[in-house]
């Protein structure tokens, strides 16, 4: 018998799995939301900076953002995929990307 | 940053518009799935979207009179500058407040209510003032 390190998720039902990893580690929502808010960020910066020069990076942190944002409203569907914070935080974190762009436009962008 | 008084004042109406929108989005979002958790159960937050609202609304019809006072008024022969910069701040202090509202409810949520950082959004309020002041007095009296 293996002695695990953690109580492993009931297998039977597959959203089962997902609810019981997330009770184990609670934070492991938030974190996935962070890392897809990173993979827009930086992916698409860097991308940008490559190809042309420049990066527009409020742009990109607005796309993050919203993509992590969308992502939370689809988790806070069921109950247990992610906590409330975090749900709230994402919103927050949207409306900051977006000051931070609407306020970076030069004269001739807007 | 922006570099007019047309650029800011667009600027802090499309942050409002979006707070509107994504907080909106949520709601309904929630309301049509059925959701577990909903943003309207955060009080701050909700508040936010109903006082945002009202200031956008107010904000319209300011602007609204501001545009008919600016094409109702005519230049004097000879007068150079307007004597008040009545016109100019009427539809300023309005976005100025909502987006006060916003960075106020979103430093809450992330940091807390405690004082630990209060002049990040001390310092970060008093430069969006001096930069709508300067603007202000750049337009209405010229280069300062």
């Amino acid at each position: 018998m293996v002695d695990y390190l953690y109580n492993l998720p009931n297998s039977t039902d597959l959203d089962e799995i997902s609810t019981d990893i997330i009770t184990i580690t609670p934070s492991l929502s938030g974190f996935f939301l962070f890392v897809v808010f990173l993979l827009f960020f930086i992916g698409g910066s860097t991308r940008q900076k490559i190809r042309t020069g420049t990066a527009d990076y409020s742009a990109w942190a607005v796309v993050g953002s919203v993509a992590m944002w969308l992502l939370a409203l689809i988790m806070s569907v069921r109950s247990g995929f992610i906590q409330f914070d975090w749900l709230i935080i994402s919103v927050v974190i949207s409306i900051g990307s977006a000051t931070w762009f609407f306020l970076d436009r030069k004269v001739s962008e807007i | 940053m922006a570099g007019s008084q047309l650029t800011l004042t667009v600027s802090l109406v499309m942050i409002s518009l979006f707070a509107v929108a994504i907080l909106g989005y949520s709601y309904g979002f929630a309301t049509d799935n059925d959701a577990a958790l909903n943003l309207a159960n955060d009080d701050s937050l909700s508040s936010l979207n109903v006082s945002t609202r009202s200031n956008l609304s107010t904000y319209k019809g300011e602007s609204e009179e501001t545009y008919r006072s600016i094409v109702n008024s005519s230049t004097g022969e000879g007068s150079d500058v307007v004597k008040t910069a009545g016109s100019f701040s009427i539809t300023w202090g309005n976005v100025f407040g909502i987006t006060k509202n916003i960075f106020d409810v979103g430093y809450k949520k992330i940091f807390g209510s405690g004082d630990n950082f209060g002049i990040f959004l001390s310092s970060f309020f008093g430069i969006i003032g001096l930069m709508i002041a300067l603007y202000l007095i750049k337009t209405w009296r010229g280069n300062p």
